[in-house]
């Protein structure tokens, strides 16, 4: 298991999973400090070919930039044809309730359960 | 003084008596030393909404995140570390008023009236939302999608007020941000 402390989050990748878990809060100042994150998600799917999920239900906050980047890396993902992205979100955490569908809306072939 | 005022500015005006009313005021420079401290008082501003008993239905976590953003942005924005930030926050029965003023470097000053005036001028923001983030997969410097999401994704009325003054050079930013307590 590999794992990332952003700010007040903490990123976790299993490997024999294909999970990356976000856990906490994140809301770093800008996107250069998201630069670290970035590299993180891209470095833990770089040889897989399997499903990704990313488990943010645990993540009680996420700001503008941090949307940005999980927005790029999923945009990065479809310039690759892969991997496919299954996001898992809470429909009781507001900012995933309202701005998790927004994922799909960039590469329709993200899977999105809440 | 040059004042344009552009989208839902004083749709409720402040003379307007509220049921809460709380001020803030903090100096960029300490957000900007700890961060944090954006998240503090968004959470702060939440938890104070949140606990009132006849609004049952007001969302801590929204709440948390739209003064988040609009404090983040204050922060990054304003012509000097030193100089101050006003936060005013009302409520109106089911509406929840934010208001913010900071004064900003005069680029920005004009950037962010162009951007507000798209915003709140167009007529479909997914499209927007899909075209800012390829534009930003070829060079992400800032996110730039933090009132696009409020307007959005949170129903958020926006307007704002823009001042300058042609004397001093002056540039000064009043945002309201109008959240609407489900029901």
């Amino acid at each position: 298991m590999d794992t990332l402390n952003a700010g007040d989050a903490i990123i976790t990748y299993n490997e024999s999973e294909s999970k990356m878990v976000f856990e906490g809060s994140m809301r770093l100042a800008n996107m250069k400090e998201y630069d670290v994150v970035s590299s993180f998600l891209r470095k833990s799917i770089d040889d897989t070919d399997d499903p990704v999920v990313l488990d943010l239900r645990l993540l009680q906050f996420l700001n503008s930039s941090g949307i940005t980047t999980l927005s790029l890396f999923i945009l990065s993902c479809k310039k690759a044809g892969k991997p496919q992205i299954k996001v898992l979100g809470s429909e009781s955490i507001s900012w995933q309730q309202k701005s998790i569908s927004n994922f799909k809306k960039l590469w329709n072939d993200v899977e999105i359960v809440i | 003084m040059l004042v344009d005022t552009i989208g839902d500015f004083d749709i409720i005006p402040d003379s307007m008596p509220a049921e809460g009313d709380v001020s803030l005021t903090v100096r960029p420079i300490d957000l900007i030393a700890y961060w944090r401290r954006c998240g503090i008082m968004a959470d702060f501003a939440a938890a104070f909404y949140a606990c009132a008993h006849d609004q049952p239905n007001v969302e801590e976590n929204t709440i948390s995140t739209i003064f988040n953003e609009l404090i983040e942005n204050a922060t990054k924005y304003s012509v000097k570390r030193n100089a101050e930030v006003m936060i005013h926050m009302m409520l109106y029965d089911t509406v929840l008023k934010i208001e913010i003023v900071n004064h900003t470097p005069e680029a920005h000053f004009h950037k962010l009236k162009k951007h507000l005036t798209k915003l709140t001028k167009s007529a479909d923001l997914d499209e927007l939302y899909i075209r800012t983030m390829a534009e930003k997969s070829e060079n992400a410097t800032d996110s730039g999608i933090g009132l696009l999401l409020l307007i959005k994704d949170y129903k958020l009325k926006i307007g704002a007020q823009f001042k300058k003054c042609e004397q001093t050079g002056d540039c000064k930013v009043i945002i309201q941000t109008y959240y609407y307590i489900e029901q």
